[in-house]
């Protein structure tokens, strides 16, 4: 029996057979790359029947499932079809039919999401500084329905949608507008008052509004070295924390998170009005040394 | 009787090498269909920038798309010529298909760092976390496919396979199956966006 089949196969020259089915693979994958230099539009379940005829070429074909043993035929295509048969359930639960990509995009503000979000992260720092969790965490967690205005408009991946919404460059100041040609009196003003603002909203809960810290929990900001140092050193501890450090012979328990979502114009502006308040001696920070520290 | 007529006997009536590869394949279903539907689960869900049509390049798609169909010709015609015996042509069939391999991870190594460069990380947003697993474990496919086959090329030429037809046969089914995964991956996460 093997004798004659293989007989059959010096008859049956295959060559010419794969060259054809590649001509044909080719002459597909060239339609397909029609729409993506915008050179004719294809409708979507065409793009995926087409997808679907080269599969079963090349499976039939060239992996010669055409006339092979059934046996794997069957653990070939039960594992595939239940694959596919789950790609299309996650896609139901979780994703959209939509095919469109203009349109999946289109189906959610998700400007308004994000605003969302970033107001919640703005928001509630001293409910967090006490909490047990690292800010993200915090920032990100569902709540329960009455008390976050985001919830209606998200019930799946609230997570993530938060974690990209920090991710996102806040809108510009326009109070730093021209701030590089205006004069030192001038930039100090800004900064000052910005980084009032910023150091209420962000840094109030635990070192104090005058600076003072909390005793065996926070350090005080007042006299403190790095504020009457280096800016690069206060510039790094603002962006990236501080855990551990011995601070004028004291250790302190709890870590400074990092403040990587601020924005390099309130980096400066929070710098600097540490540095110059509560009588510490320490120089302005401009935004360009953040953003350069970045 | 089947095409697979070549094997030493076995208790299924069929090889067992090959069984073993085509069960694997479908496995790697279950793998690639879980990337997929994770993929187009969270297609168009991203907030922030770099989004699909941002950064995706028509042309180097389009040329690593016509290279790897190239190379499943070329696999096919090297599993032919091990069939018949000559050694030699299959080999060089071989070395082209490997070439094929080589060029498709070159302009994956391109793409990937053209997208970084544009801003694209696993971490920056949903499509790029998606993308970068997904398409990166293709990648990864290919590269065992490439160790794989130029592990092939050498034992056919030493002559140290029973039977060479066959072990080209089994590699040539991983082979090809990585270039399904690539019609697929291709039509869904590049094509649709440009729908």
């Amino acid at each position: 029996m093997s004798a004659a089949h293989e007989k059959h196969e010096e008859h049956g020259n295959p060559i010419p057979k794969y060259l054809l089915t590649f001509g044909f693979l080719l002459a597909a994958t060239l339609v397909e790359a029609l729409p993506l230099f915008g050179l004719v539009n294809i409708p979507a379940p065409f793009l995926l029947g087409l997808s679907l005829v080269k599969f079963a070429v090349v499976v039939l074909i060239f992996m010669h499932m055409l006339g092979d043993h059934l046996m794997f035929w069957r653990v070939f295509w039960i594992p595939l079809v239940m694959a596919s048969v789950t790609v299309c359930v996650l896609i139901s639960l979780f994703g959209s039919w939509t095919l469109s990509y203009q349109e999946v995009r289109g189906k959610r503000d998700l400007d308004e999401v994000a605003a969302c979000y970033r107001a919640r992260y703005d928001g509630d720092c001293a409910a967090w500084a006490r909490s047990p969790f690292t800010h993200n965490e915090y920032c990100a967690a569902p709540r329960s329905q009455a008390d976050d205005p985001c919830q209606p408009l998200n019930t799946t991946m609230t997570t993530t949608l938060a974690y990209e919404a920090l991710q996102k460059p806040k809108d510009a100041d326009p109070r730093f507008e021209g701030f590089d040609t205006k004069t030192p009196e001038e930039k100090k003003a800004i900064l000052m008052t910005v980084g009032a603002e910023v150091y209420t909203t962000n840094c109030v809960a635990c070192h104090g509004a005058e600076g003072k810290g909390v005793p065996g929990a926070f350090p005080p900001l007042e006299a403190d070295p790095v504020a009457n140092g280096p800016a690069a050193d206060h510039i790094s501890i603002i962006l990236k924390g501080l855990n551990g450090k011995v601070i004028n012979g004291v250790s302190y328990g709890a870590a400074m998170p990092a403040w990587p979502q601020l924005s390099n114009d309130q980096i400066a502006a929070v710098s600097t009005y540490e540095r110059m308040s509560w009588g510490n001696k320490g120089d302005m920070v401009e935004p360009a040394a953040v953003a350069a520290a970045r | 009787m089947s095409a697979a007529a070549h094997h030493a006997p076995t208790s299924l009536g069929v090889s067992h090498y090959k069984l073993a590869m085509w069960t694997f394949l479908g496995s790697e279903c279950f793998f690639f269909g879980s990337l997929i539907g994770t993929y187009m689960s969270y297609r168009g869900k991203s907030i922030n920038g770099p989004y699909p049509l941002d950064v995706f390049s028509a042309e180097v798609t389009s040329i690593s798309t016509f290279d790897l169909l190239l190379s499943s010709l070329f696999m096919a015609l090297a599993v032919h010529y091990a069939k018949l015996g000559e050694i030699n042509k299959a080999i060089a069939w071989i070395g082209a298909t490997i070439v094929g391999g080589l060029i498709f991870l070159g302009f994956q190594v391109y793409e990937f760092s053209h997208f970084y460069h544009e801003g694209l990380t696993p971490r920056v947003n949903l499509f790029g976390a998606t993308f970068f697993t997904l398409t990166g474990f293709h990648g990864a496919h290919v590269t065992v496919g490439v160790l794989l086959l130029a592990s092939l090329a050498y034992y056919v030429k030493a002559g140290k396979l029973n039977d060479p037809g066959e072990s080209t046969e089994i590699i040539g089914l991983y082979w090809h199956f990585v270039d399904i995964v690539w019609i697929a991956i291709f039509t869904l996460v590049y094509l649709l966006e440009y729908t």
